[in-house]
């Protein structure tokens, strides 16, 4: 209990500033002004640089986008009904002349799984459903 | 030595006042500019330092029914030439030879059109290929300046073509489903606000306030490619057997009115388009809803629902057919002088007897008959989502040049004019419970974010009952199946419908120019398809059932299969 009433010794002492001449603090103010003179410069150069960085990263984004549409209808294009009947054709196929229907007991394969929000939403009572 | 003292004098105190003064203009400067005219001068430094650009949506894609593209907007460049720049002759040549390589213009003709417009940029070339044009601006062409553009693609090629219509210059809709949904395709053009520098370019970094353009929703057609595709060649192949001028073919779901094929023939092409030849500007308007017709006998369908929904006759109440009638002391004679003798409602169908149709609406009397006609619509547009619709031609008793034999002419499909998508809109509510419906060829748009609207069928009156609609699909089917050969039989479906071959009407008389349709159903009980099949001017002069019957009869067949609707008439039956 006595310890507490001396008084806790000093671990450190205060800041004490380098000792400078007058010329070294002359120089010192000098190189801290000519850092702030030049931060906005570099960092004007940073922000322009990232600016053009942005800008070709946008047209690059733009470039693609546009040559996903370009597939988008090229693909369109490859899959319109004409051109697939004009390859059957280059192959040999025919139009069948006499369509022969088959009643088969099994129930047939099960229609692909749609999500829900992309099926319509319930028709009319009594329009029955679409084709 | 005695130092001399400077005399006092009053003139230090000038300069002083000068710069008092000086100071006193200058702070009365900055409290009128800082203070008094803040707002104003806050204003023209925001105008100098701040500009807008309007950032143009994306139109919007048309697909089939299935998800199938028919028409979409891929990018393009339109490119100008900052004139100024090219006065250097040399500069002006390698400028325009590299153009000119690039669009396949003509080195020369670019410089004179450039050097002589008078205008500062000068519009080069339209809808550039978006790859050309990029590499063409990164070769940093002289004066070339790039806009963005977009151009309207057709993957399936002219299929649809009536329907999908056509784009002006401006990227909007000039006909078809371009036009009546330009306002949604074209979507919500954006806005952005942003600093700029002495050259006018964006700051980077620097404020900017954006609203978003918001792209124009896709629009889903209730138009199936598949059976577009059938109606198209067999309306085709039918023009060419019965030599025909032209002709179009409406495949439509009768319980929903959502049309499934919309064919017409001569075709709007969209390559190579001149809208300066008076004959494709006639394939701007779309024939099934815009063009007039007299029905002819597919009119008695109409006349004897209305006939039986009326109560005044039911399919096997009796006539004698002597082979003329006179209506006001006018005779009216059967479509080839035939005499039937006693016959049925259903038979007067079958054999498609005039006299039997006025012999039905007289039973209905003409004030009656016109309330029928007026319930299924004639006289009046449907309002399909197509512009360029007619109302069609009813006389009617109060107009003046109403005559007495016109309600008997009527009733078999004369002195009346109807367009192709009335008669289907019509006979649909004839067999599909009697619910006249708004026939729609859009199914659905589809929002940029993936967030879907359907359209609801409307159902815009009740002309019959359910039950006279019942009865009339087993007449009809009657017609079809009349236990004799019929050219209109499928032959895998049971089916049902109406032939009509009527004259056109030149300068008030008739002469050998017709127009032959035949428009019916399948399967009878079920009807999952209305086909209406209609060629004008045929020059070998077949009869609507002879010439458009078999036309109705393939496409069931193909329709049907294609729906994988399950046949219900014997495979092995003959045609």
């Amino acid at each position: 209990m006595t310890a507490l009433d001396q008084p806790a010794p000093r671990t450190h002492r205060g800041l004490s500033l380098p000792k400078l001449g007058v010329s070294g603090w002359v120089v010192a103010g000098a190189l801290i002004v000519s850092a702030s003179a030049m931060a906005p410069v570099v960092q004007n150069s940073l922000m322009t640089t990232q600016g053009r960085n942005l800008e070709a990263l946008e047209g690059e984004q733009t470039a693609l986008q546009v040559e996903m549409r370009q597939l988008e209808a090229e693909i369109a294009r490859l899959i319109s009904v004409d051109r697939i009947a004009r390859r059957a054709l280059e192959i040999g196929l025919v139009p069948g002349a006499n369509a022969i229907f088959v009643s088969i007991g099994e129930a047939g394969p099960e229609p692909p799984k749609i999500p829900a929000e992309h099926l319509p939403e319930a028709s009319e009572p009594g329009s029955g459903p679409a084709p | 030595m005695a130092q001399q003292q400077a005399r006092r004098t009053g003139r230090v105190w000038l300069p002083a006042i000068a710069f008092a003064v000086f100071a006193a203009v200058v702070l009365a400067r900055l409290v009128q500019v800082q203070i008094l005219e803040h707002d104003r001068y806050a204003e023209e430094a925001r105008s100098e330092l701040y500009a807008s650009d309007t950032v143009f949506a994306r139109r919007g894609a048309i697909l089939d029914r299935n998800g199938f593209l028919l028409a979409m907007s891929t990018d393009t460049w339109d490119l100008y030439v900052a004139s100024r720049v090219w006065n250097d002759d040399a500069t002006a040549r390698r400028a325009s030879e590299a153009i000119a390589e690039a669009t396949g213009h003509d080195a020369t003709y670019l410089r004179t059109l450039v050097l002589e417009s008078g205008l500062v940029d000068v519009l080069v070339a339209r809808d550039v290929p978006y790859d050309a044009g990029r590499a063409l601006l990164d070769a940093n062409v002289p004066g070339l300046i790039g806009l963005p553009n977009t151009v309207r693609v057709h993957p399936a090629g002219d299929l649809a073509s009536s329907v999908i219509g056509i784009m002006g210059a401006d990227n909007t809709g000039l006909t078809g489903i371009e036009a009546w949904y330009d306002a949604e395709l074209l979507g919500t053009p954006g806005r952005v606000i942003f600093e700029r520098d002495t050259t006018g370019s964006p700051i980077p970094y620097g404020e900017t306030f954006t609203t978003e353009a918001v792209p124009g929703p896709d629009i889903i057609l209730t138009i199936d490619r598949r059976m577009q595709v059938a109606a198209e060649r067999a309306l085709k192949q039918a023009i060419e057997e019965n030599e025909a001028v032209r002709g179009s073919i409406v495949i439509m779901d009768p319980r929903t009115g959502e049309i499934l094929a919309l064919a017409t023939q001569p075709r709007l092409s969209f390559e190579g388009l001149d809208l300066s030849d008076p004959v494709q500007v006639r394939l701007l308007r779309n024939s099934v809803v815009s063009d007039l017709y007299e029905p002819g006998s597919v009119m008695k369908v109409i006349t004897a629902a209305a006939a039986i929904d009326a109560g005044f006759v039911t399919p096997e109440t009796t006539y004698e057919d002597t082979g003329i009638a006179f209506v006001y002391g006018i005779p009216i004679f059967n479509w080839n002088n035939g005499v039937y003798g006693e016959q049925t409602m259903t038979g007067v169908l079958q054999q498609s007897i005039n006299t039997g149709a006025a012999f039905m609406m007289e039973e209905l009397g003409v004030a009656r008959f016109h309330e029928y006609l007026e319930a299924f619509g004639f006289g009046k547009p449907t309002y399909i989502d197509l512009s360029g619709e007619a109302a069609g031609l009813v006389r009617r008793p109060t107009d003046s040049d109403w005559s007495p034999v016109d309600a008997a002419a009527q009733s078999f499909g004369q002195a009346i004019s109807v367009t192709p998508i009335q008669m289907a809109t019509a006979l649909a509510a004839t067999i599909n419970g009697g619910r006249l419906l708004e026939p729609r060829l859009v199914k659905a748009m589809v929002a940029h974010d993936g967030t879907r609207y359907d359209l609801s069928t409307r159902v815009v009156g009740q002309p019959i009952s359910a039950e006279t609609s019942a009865t009339m699909r087993q007449m009809l089917g009657a017609v079809i199946d009349p236990g004799w050969y019929h050219p209109g039989k499928p032959r895998y479906y049971t089916a049902g419908g109406k032939s009509g071959t009527a004259n056109v009407p030149i300068d008030a008389s008739y002469d050998d120019t017709q127009i032959v349709s035949f428009a019916g159903f399948a399967p009878v009980d079920e009807p999952r398809v209305l086909i209406l099949v209609k060629l004008d001017e045929n020059a070998n002069l077949e009869t609507g059932t002879e010439a458009a019957g078999p036309v109705f009869a393939s496409l069931v067949d193909e329709v049907l299969g294609y729906l994988g609707v399950p046949p219900n008439v014997e495979q092995a039956a003959t045609r």
